[in-house]
């Protein structure tokens, strides 16, 4: 008998703008997850029989909303702006094994349940590090105070992490990088290291509209794009996906947590209306 | 307004002869553009304003304030500029004022544009790279590479101004905006005499009181035949003049609005108008006061000039299909009345305030061409909201087209005929059920396969709250509709912002597949609302239950309430309540993440409105009400005087000029 199989879950949420009365949940720069966790306990899932790589299809269940078959693109893919933003919830023990998998995994999944095989924008969410310290959140205590605590191990995992996305921007499948989360210093590690310079980074400093001076001209000296996010530093915890999971599958009990998730975002680009966005996630459980 | 062609317009009684050879090539033209563009798709984005202003002479010795009648020659010089600057490319300019925070040296950069472009553009080595010249005039240009444009209005003391190019389709494009709406402000200013100031006001106060033109022009022409507006006062380009007269021949009498008078203190109270020549005896017409269109208690107005001699701000986008146009055209007709309350500014007319905030019914009235007998069984003038909902949606339900409209039966049955879709052809068929106004002799016989001078001979003046509007043929521009309700704003910083909140409301509506139909009787309703004083907090609306997809699952579906304007852009503030159109936009907005730049500047426009619906700051309407009521030489009789009426027009000048006014823009941040 095999004992504490590790077992993994892919969840998608389907589109969640056409769904809104239950999802207005971004409408704030507030940082919240509301519009996944909604969106997770709103969804009906079912189990996403697709064809595609037996190899990453092992040991891997697809859940996908009842009443949401996931869509192929229509239209020529030119014809929209893909924005994908990857959170690495792996923080307890990064591998870059395991974020390899990852990589592979996200673009087996936007091509399986969407036909997509090249995103514009790849924004990477890495564990730990805020702009911003949260005040009074229970997660603080996970995340370095300056960049003078990162590990130097941990520092070097983004570097390792970013050569991965070099290749798929020299593969063709995405177009530029970005980084979230990331101040200056953190920025200078980086680009100090890497060949495709990250296109942008983006931060969250709440309501406010006064960038921070230093970051500002750092960003006009690398022509630096910057934007805000509201997304929590651990995107989904343990016991919200859990919670999810017990639902869908009441004959998983076992506790779960997340190693990644993707959000995307699909303009089309001459008209600037949102085609489709909404999330996956990965879990894994013990069986 | 339409293109203003060369040649003899006729008369009424000569136009009559062609009316239904001009409406059966209308159709004739119709047809071939939507045969020849019904498949043209994948259309951007791209939009564009209209600015109207009133220019205003100002005497500060005699502390009056009139409007200025040098429309020509203010047009002409702007036209050279035009001619002069139209080849540069301003994206430099634009490049410039974005990189720039500080406002006095923005300010400064737009001053300089505006006398100069070329210059600047050279001294700060914009051009300087003519490789990138040549790869961006091989692009369609837009808004930000093209100088201004100025177009002549109705009224001779007006000015039109809209982008050279139409803005493109990224949220990044919103930035240029405000910059290109002042850009317009200040090239006009540099082409006015040093006493005039141009306005972006929806009307001129005192409008029709003695003397208020400059120069001074006594009330008695032939044309309108209007107690209170001299014909001097009509753009002198032969359509209007013959727009003005052809409407009050066709109508039988001269055309009659009657605004409620706010009731003050020292009112006299039954009002008689003392300032109604009753007993004038000049024209026919003249009768028509006596004989009752002149109703006691209001402010009666009697001439095209008190409606079209208003300014509107009013927005075009392109659709990427005709589908699509289709839909909007009928998602943004609800949007319109609740609009018009948020953008409200016109409380005085004819030097008294008004018991309404809007100028909609106003401007209904002066084109209201209808005769007598007609006034009996057409439901409303050609200028009024919209009457019927035209997509092929399947969301949008037969019962919800419930006002009684008159169409083309001929026009009808021609367009089926050959093919045209049920909703679409009773659209068509009913903005040809009305006369072509304006019919040049020279112009008659017309290709119908190029020229579409029949088609919209019609539907441009069929004046509705949205306008829906096909390709031009020969040219690259798609399916359009025009979003027309909204007033004026006093700065362009407003205007912006109302702008921009209707540009990335459509873009929601299609996003999230919003579904906002409801009956046209219920928007009907709220158009009459919007008008009331202070609409904002005195009145409620009728909205969609429930607008999202989600709906069809609920028992709201198909269910229609009443909300105030608080609730319907900042939401109600309880459990499963309707969010609010701000927060819809903010959703967008965040959704589709332009850089953090891009997002503060929308942030700004966005809480405006949020603080305009919920009472925070107030509409122009308010603003100026305030104003003329708590000026020390107002007399509680509602009457604006020529002392109220300048001091109030320097006061809006100093706000234009950038002296911050908290009680009508809001708090900053």
């Amino acid at each position: 008998m095999i004992q504490n199989e590790k077992k993994h879950l892919i969840l998608y949420t389907g589109d969640v703008t056409k769904n809104l009365k239950s999802g207005i949940w971004n409408a704030s720069r507030i940082k919240s997850n509301l519009e996944l966790v909604k969106a997770l306990e709103n969804v009906k899932l079912t189990k996403f029989t697709g064809d595609g790589d037996e190899n990453l299809k092992k040991n891997i269940k697809v859940l996908v909303p009842v009443n949401e078959k996931p869509q192929k693109l229509d239209g020529k893919q030119e014809e929209y702006e893909i924005i994908v933003k990857l959170f690495f919830l792996d923080g307890e023990n990064i591998d870059i094994k395991k974020r390899e998998e990852t990589l592979s995994q996200v673009f087996y999944n936007l091509h399986m349940l969407f036909g997509i095989d090249f995103v514009s924008t790849l924004v990477v969410s890495f564990p730990h590090i805020t702009f911003l310290k949260e005040s009074g959140n229970s997660s603080s205590n996970e995340i370095y105070d300056s960049i003078d605590e990162i590990p130097p191990q941990e520092i070097q995992s983004w570097v390792d992490t970013w050569k991965l996305l070099e290749e798929k921007v020299g593969e063709g499948k995405i177009g530029t990088l970005g980084v979230s989360e990331f101040g200056v210093n953190e920025l200078q590690r980086l680009i100090s290291s890497v060949n495709v310079v990250p296109e942008s980074t983006q931060i969250n400093i709440g309501q406010n509209c006064k960038l921070p001076n230093d970051l500002l001209n750092f960003a006009d000296r690398h022509h630096l794009k910057l934007f805000f996010h509201s997304d929590p530093s651990a995107l989904l915890s343990e016991s919200e996906i859990t919670s999810v999971i017990h639902k869908a599958c009441p004959e998983i009990p076992n506790p779960a947590r997340v190693d990644w998730v993707i959000r995307y975002t699909i303009l089309t680009r001459h008209t600037a209306v949102i085609h489709q966005k909404g999330y996956i996630v990965q879990s894994t459980y013990t069986e | 307004m339409g293109l203003l062609v060369l040649g003899t317009p006729l008369d009424w009684p000569e136009s009559k002869k062609y009316c239904d050879y001009v409406r059966e090539n209308g159709i004739m033209q119709f047809l071939h553009m939507y045969d020849t563009y019904i498949s043209k798709k994948q259309d951007v984005l791209l939009w564009g304003d209209e600015i109207e202003c009133i220019v205003v002479s100002m005497d500060d010795k005699s502390k009056k304030a009139r409007v200025s009648l040098r429309q020509e020659d203010i047009l002409n010089a702007l036209g050279k500029y035009e001619e002069t600057f139209r080849h540069v490319d301003f994206g430099p300019v634009y490049a410039a004022l974005r990189n720039e925070t500080c406002p006095k040296k923005i300010d400064a950069i737009l001053s300089e544009v505006a006398k100069n472009p070329a210059d600047y553009v050279e001294r700060i080595g914009g051009n300087s790279n003519k490789d990138t010249i040549e790869i961006t005039s091989s692009t369609k240009p837009h808004a930000q590479n093209a100088v201004p444009t100025f177009h002549p209005e109705y009224g001779r003391y007006m000015l039109e101004s809209t982008p050279g190019a139409p803005y493109g389709s990224t949220l990044k494009d919103f930035t240029f905006v405000e910059y290109n709406m002042r850009l317009r402000r200040k090239i006009i200013e540099n082409h006015l005499l040093p006493n005039e100031l141009p306005l972006t006001i929806t009307n001129f106060f005192r409008l029709g009181t003695p003397g208020f033109t400059d120069p001074e022009v006594e009330a008695n022409g032939a044309i309108s035949r209007s107690f209170f507006l001299p014909d001097d006062v009509i753009n002198t380009h032969v359509r209007f003049p013959t727009l003005t007269a052809n409407i009050r021949q066709r109508r039988g009498r001269k055309v009659a609005m009657n605004v409620p008078i706010f009731f003050d203190k020292n009112t006299i109270k039954p009002f008689h108008d003392p300032t109604v020549p009753w007993d004038r005896n000049l024209f026919p017409e003249d009768a028509n006061a006596r004989d009752g269109a002149a109703l006691d208690n209001h402010i009666y107005m009697d001439s095209m000039g008190f409606g079209m001699g208003c300014c509107c701000l009013q927005i075009t986008f392109q659709a990427k299909s005709c589908d699509e146009a289709r839909l909007l055209y009928d998602q943004l007709t609800p949007i319109t009345p609740l609009m018009l309350a948020l953008s409200a500014g016109t409380p005085a007319f004819r030097g008294y305030l008004a018991d309404q905030d809007c100028r909609w019914n106003v401007i209904a009235g002066a084109v209201d061409d209808r005769t007598e007998e007609e006034m009996k069984t057409v439901p409303k003038s050609r200028y009024d909201s919209v009457d019927l909902y035209i997509s092929n949606d399947k969301r949008n339900l037969p019962e919800y087209n419930d006002v009684p409209v008159v169409i083309n039966q001929d026009c009808y049955d021609k367009l089926i005929k050959d093919c045209i879709d049920e909703r679409l052809a009773k659209h068509m068929a009913h903005i040809f059920s009305r006369d072509p106004l304006v019919i040049f002799s020279d112009s008659i016989l017309q290709d119908n396969s190029v020229s579409n001078a029949h088609f919209e001979n019609l539907n441009s003046t069929n004046w509705q709250s949205m306008r829906f509007k096909p390709p031009p043929p020969g040219s690259d521009i798609g399916w359009r509709v025009e979003f027309r309700s909204m007033e004026i704003q006093i700065t362009d910083f407003e205007n912006a912002a109302y702008s921009i909140f209707v540009v990335m409301l459509s873009r929601a509506i299609l996003s999230f597949n919003l579904n906002l139909y409801m009956p046209i009787s219920l928007v009907d309703e709220n158009m009459k609302a919007a008008h009331a004083r202070d609409a904002i907090h005195r009145k409620k609306f009728w909205f969609r239950c429930n607008p999202f997809p989600d709906a069809s699952t609920d028992d709201e579906s198909g269910q229609f309430r009443q909300l105030t304007i608080d609730e319907l852009f900042n939401g109600e503030h309880r459990e499963n309540g309707f969010p609010g159109l701000i927060t819809i936009v903010r959703s967008y907005l965040y959704s589709c993440n332009p850089d953090a730049k891009t997002i503060c500047l929308i942030e700004r426009y966005i809480r405006l409105i949020s603080q305009r619906a919920n009472g925070q700051c107030l509409t122009a309407a308010s603003w100026i009400r305030n104003f003329i009521t708590t000026h020390p030489s107002y007399k509680q009789d509602s009457v604006v005087n020529d002392e109220i009426n300048y001091d109030l027009i320097r006061r809006i000048a100093k706000i234009v000029d950038g002296d911050y006014d908290d009680t009508l823009l809001g708090k900053c941040s």
